[in-house]
């Protein structure tokens, strides 16, 4: 088991959560998500997310529209459907649940090493 | 000097240098191959597409306005190739070889319509393509299998024809004469020889033309349709006027074979151009040795085969009025 392919699969399991986070706030194209995600190091390669993006959206947790860009072709501008909205509050309680308990262990064998 | 091509990603067009097309389109190829099974793999693939034109909106050269290798290169590094999409995906990334190992084996070969040598759909071109031999003894033998087989043969072309995609990627074209390729191709090339063919099928059913019920003949360019309307011509009527004599399929063969010597072959006798099929024949050699020519010899074809059948028919109707005299 390498240590790259550990990190990645951990990341994979919450970039989805990540995705539905930044659109909480405010509608974003495309671009916006790749690069806040780019930024906090969640992504690699930009074509990661395209897959995730269409999965969401036909999971019926995300929809867009296209808007007219002034450079270059029409983006889609990606927003959270009420559904996504339902979802990502149960992802919130659980990413809590699972911070504290990941603490909570490391706290413990802290105390005992 | 370079030589450009245009291209048209997502709506936008692009002047892209020939050697940053060719590693653009074999990119393209490959996400295609990852994402086409999936679901809304068509919608995954525009996104990224979209995404491509975008960045190069961004970077594109004011001034000369052409897109270089080197942009392209600076896409697919932020773009990623398929293998990464998926990361922490087992086996997937360990599997991973870089697309610029290339390996030379000539197994690796796969069936492609050889559009650039074509007469008619490049079928032929692509037989000899694929078995390394010259194209002429290929359409030599197909005229003479379809004679022997009574029509059969033409009907197996169009089969091949609708089934085969063209070779249109320098990579497509490479693998067509088992020429270099990338180890990725190589691992794909059995899937996606089936999945060519299912796709094809797929998009022809949900096409409009399907739905509008119209004939897949508009698939094809007017020349083309006219070519292949022709020939069909010549088939049914070759096949129309020895009838009442086809007793099994080598009965016709043989006739025709006989009329090419002195003697009429009984299979003509009721025809009023006897060597009609000799003939044919002979121009139909001529005219897939001579390209330029074919166009004008098919249609002097299907002038004779045609007229024969007009003339036996009314020779038919006739010739009863006549005995009863």
């Amino acid at each position: 088991m390498n240590v790259e392919n550990a990190k990645a699969q951990m990341r994979k399991g919450v970039l989805e959560y990540c995705i539905l986070l930044i659109l909480s706030n405010n509608d974003a194209y495309a671009s916006d998500i790749i690069n806040q995600l780019k930024d906090a190091k969640m992504i690699v390669v930009e074509g990661t997310l395209y897959p995730l993006l269409t999965r969401l959206k036909n999971a019926k947790l995300l929809s867009y529209r296209w808007e007219e860009s002034t450079q270059g072709p029409p983006r889609k501008y990606y927003a959270l459907t009420d559904e996504g909205r339902t979802f990502l509050g149960e992802m919130d309680t659980s990413w809590n649940a699972l911070v504290n308990a990941v603490e909570q262990i490391h706290q413990t064998n802290k105390v005992t090493e | 000097m370079k030589k450009t091509v245009t291209i048209n990603i997502s709506g936008h067009m692009f002047y892209i240098d020939d050697d940053a097309y060719t590693r653009l389109q074999s990119y393209l190829d490959k996400i295609e191959s990852t994402f086409r099974n999936q679901e809304s793999g068509d919608e995954i693939i525009s996104d990224i597409e979209n995404r491509i034109a975008e960045i190069f909106n961004e970077r594109i050269n004011k001034e000369t306005g052409v897109v270089t290798l080197d942009m392209v290169n600076d896409v697919i590094a932020t773009m990623g190739e398929p293998e990464q999409f998926e990361e922490g995906e087992e086996d997937k990334k360990t599997s991973y070889t870089p697309p610029t190992t290339m390996v030379f084996r000539k197994a690796n070969r796969r069936f492609y319509r050889d559009i650039d040598n074509r007469v008619l759909g490049g079928v032929c071109a692509g037989i000899a393509a694929y078995f390394d031999i010259d194209v002429v003894i290929i359409r030599i033998l197909f005229v003479v299998l379809t004679l022997l087989t009574w029509g059969g043969l033409p009907l197996i072309y169009l089969i091949l024809w609708i089934a085969l995609p063209p070779a249109r990627t320098t990579a497509q074209k490479l693998q067509m004469r088992g020429e270099r390729i990338t180890i990725e191709n190589i691992e794909r090339s059995i899937r996606d020889e089936y999945d060519e063919v299912k796709r094809k099928f797929g998009n022809f059913k949900q096409s409009k033309t399907y739905k509008k019920g119209e004939s897949f003949f508009s698939r094809f360019s007017k020349q083309e349709k006219t070519t292949v309307l022709i020939i069909i011509a010549i088939v049914g009527a070759a096949m129309l006027f020895n009838m009442p004599h086809f007793h099994g399929v080598f009965h016709g063969a043989t006739a025709a074979f006989t009329s090419i010597g002195t003697h009429f072959a009984p299979t003509f006798n009721h025809v009023f151009f006897p060597g009609a099929f000799a003939f044919v024949l002979v121009l139909l050699v001529i005219g897939l040795l001579f390209k330029t020519v074919l166009k004008i010899i098919l249609y002097l074809i299907a002038f004779i085969l045609l007229g024969s059948l007009a003339l036996k028919v009314i020779f038919w109707m006739f010739g009863g009025f006549m005995l009863m005299c």
